[in-house]
């Protein structure tokens, strides 16, 4: 079969702008697609530091108002039992965990010789609740080391505001990781000095976290309160942008971090524009898959003369349809390439936007991008070919003929 | 190869007709190489015969089996396999592909066997005076010229019968002569037989046997 022959057979019946609409408007289509897959990822890194989902924005910290009342009475405002498990029954809530936090005094002497000395407090949330457990995460009476689990955002104040101001060395988190923290706890005149060590840093929750077994104890030693409600209460949600949310902490007056939810709820409506405008895309692609698949039979249609003469001279039906369809495959091959071309300019410019604004967009492709790439690149295939073998199939079989 | 005819009626054919002719509702066997005229006057059915025994109508009554198995029996790649290689034909309406050019009609389906000798193309093309049509699109060609493309066209492939239906309609009576010398020629080349359809008796080419259709 000599490919340039039937080429030539077939050209006549060629709708050449029909055709450069419909393969145009596949790629143009396809790379829309491909860059809302992209984007929808990308929104993810930009405004939540992670990936679409689990990342810190979908937990949130909640508190209590502090009213006047709390001032004068020195009284902090806690969750009861009730509040939490109303909190706890929310549509919205996935997860909660109690903060607990210390009833006693905590001081600090990072370093005898630095002559550093700071009180501060200690707070612990139930294990699961963390960004991620570190190794030997666990506490009970008698161990002589504490783990400590550290704000990543307190540890870069420290690093970045106090230690120059007060002349004192910056750490890498490696070397803070390594070094001994003598804590002491204290109520009246009893006291209880323990090695502290930092195990890890979270994003999670700025505090100063130890195990939940630490805290029971020394509040049930040292506290003036042995079994304090908690003040904060840590919720993991499906969705931080879920108008819900902030509907029930209005109605309750309770307060979060509104700026990890704004982050979240600004995501949120980027993703509802990059979803629509993903549908778009797709519905162009569809449309103009749909064009080159009746352009495909109308191909057949115009040249059903010509092919029936073939068969008439020999050519096997299947034959002129593996033949239409490598010619089809091959322009599917140029309508992806085109695509993907158009996908990857279009992705670094987006990026180049991103960074003159100050984001920090990921470098690297989304892998459902590929997979949409191939997935709609397969459908088309074999909606070509249903066009091609369905239009084949009709060729010549009029009139009894054959 | 031979040619079996069992009964072969056509659905649509008026009964007096059937009766009449020596083709229709027969059964007939024809040998390898053997010369056979099929004669009757226009709109007789010859066309029609013509392409029963090439497969391209069905709507008959009775069989044609080629070496004994019914013609559609290997489905349309058996079809497709008889078309290249062991019966050629020249149709009435010749069948040109009339945007491409001579040459181009005989390559279609030459290449469909690998069968295309340019050089003999070529000698056969000077021998029936349409050699210098070859490079010219068939949509400007005469019917005559036409009538000698299809006959070289159908020459060019591998075959063991040669359906020939009205071949020299379009052809005065030297260039019939030359046509017909040169299909008796390579049938006696490939030691094949052939089935000719005109309106009369046609001494262009000898015959082994005559029906009336």
């Amino acid at each position: 079969m000599k490919r340039g022959l039937l080429n030539k057979i077939v050209r006549p019946h060629v709708s050449v702008w029909r055709m450069i609409v419909a393969n145009a408007g596949t790629a143009l289509g396809l790379a829309g697609l491909l860059l809302a897959v992209q984007l929808y990822f990308d929104f993810g890194v930009i405004f939540e530091g992670g990936g679409a989902t689990g990342s810190d924005s979908d937990y949130l910290i909640i508190s209590k108002t502090v009213n006047f009342r709390n001032t004068v009475t020195f009284t902090t405002p806690t969750f009861s039992e009730d509040e939490i498990e109303m909190i706890r029954s929310q549509p919205f809530v996935q997860r909660l965990g109690e903060i607990k936090g210390s009833t006693f005094g905590v001081i600090a002497v990072p370093s005898d010789f630095l002559n550093i000395y700071t009180q501060f407090f200690l707070e612990s949330v139930p294990a699961d609740m963390l960004d991620e457990v570190p190794p030997g995460w666990e506490w009970a009476e008698g161990d002589t080391e504490l783990p400590i689990i550290l704000s990543a955002e307190f540890f870069n104040i420290y690093n970045l505001v106090f230690a120059p101001s007060q002349g004192l060395p910056p750490f890498t988190t490696e070397a803070l990781k390594l070094a001994s923290l003598p804590i002491t706890i204290k109520s009246g005149t009893k006291s209880h000095t323990i090695r502290g060590r930092v195990r890890g840093l979270s994003h999670r929750i700025p505090s100063v976290m130890v195990p939940e077994e630490f805290l029971k104890w020394a509040n049930e030693n040292y506290g003036t309160d042995t079994d304090p409600a908690p003040c904060r209460v840590l919720i993991e949600v499906a969705d931080a942008a879920d108008p819900a949310i902030m509907t029930f902490l209005r109605e309750n007056e309770f307060e979060t971090n509104r700026d990890r939810l704004r982050r979240s709820r600004t995501a949120g409506a980027a993703r509802i524009a990059v979803v629509v405008t993903g549908a778009i895309s797709l519905l162009i692609a569809g449309l103009s898959v749909m064009l080159a698949a009746m352009n495909a039979q109308l191909l057949i249609s115009r040249s059903a003369a010509a092919l029936a003469l073939l068969v008439q001279l020999g050519y096997e039906r299947g034959v002129l349809a593996r033949w239409l369809m490598v010619t089809h495959a091959a322009f599917l091959g140029g309508v992806a390439a085109l695509a993907v071309a158009v996908f990857g300019f279009g992705t670094d410019r987006i990026r180049t936007l991103f960074v003159d604004n100050g984001f920090e967009p990921p470098s690297t492709i989304e892998p459902l991008a590929w997979v949409v790439l191939v997935g709609f690149s397969c459908v088309t295939l074999l909606l070509q070919i249903w066009a091609v073998r369905g239009g084949l199939e009709r060729v010549g079989l009029e009139n009894g003929n054959t | 190869m031979t040619i079996k005819l069992e009964k072969v009626r056509p659905l649509f054919l008026d009964e007096s007709w059937v009766a009449e002719s020596e083709i229709w509702g027969e059964d007939l066997d024809w040998q390898p190489r053997e010369k056979i005229r099929i004669a009757a006057p226009s709109g007789k059915g010859k066309t029609l015969l013509t392409h029963i025994l090439y497969g391209l109508r069905r709507d008959h009554d009775g069989s044609v089996r080629f070496f004994g198995e019914e013609l559609h029996a290997a489905g349309e790649r058996g079809l497709s396999a008889l078309r290249r290689g062991r019966v050629a034909i020249v149709f009435q309406d010749m069948r040109l592909f009339a945007h491409l050019n001579a040459l181009d009609n005989i390559d279609i389906k030459a290449s469909l066997t690998g069968a295309l000798d340019r050089a003999r193309i070529d000698d056969q093309a000077g021998r029936l005076d349409v050699a210098k049509a070859l490079h010219r699109p068939c949509s400007t060609l005469s019917l005559g010229e036409q009538q000698r493309v299809a006959i070289v066209r159908a020459l060019a492939q591998p075959f063991d019968w040669l359906l020939l239906d009205e071949p020299f309609s379009h052809l005065d009576e030297k260039m019939a002569r030359a046509a017909g010398g040169l299909i008796e020629e390579v049938c006696e080349e490939r030691s094949a037989g052939f089935v000719l359809t005109s309106l009369g008796g046609t001494n262009n080419l000898p015959i082994d046997r005559e029906y009336l259709l």
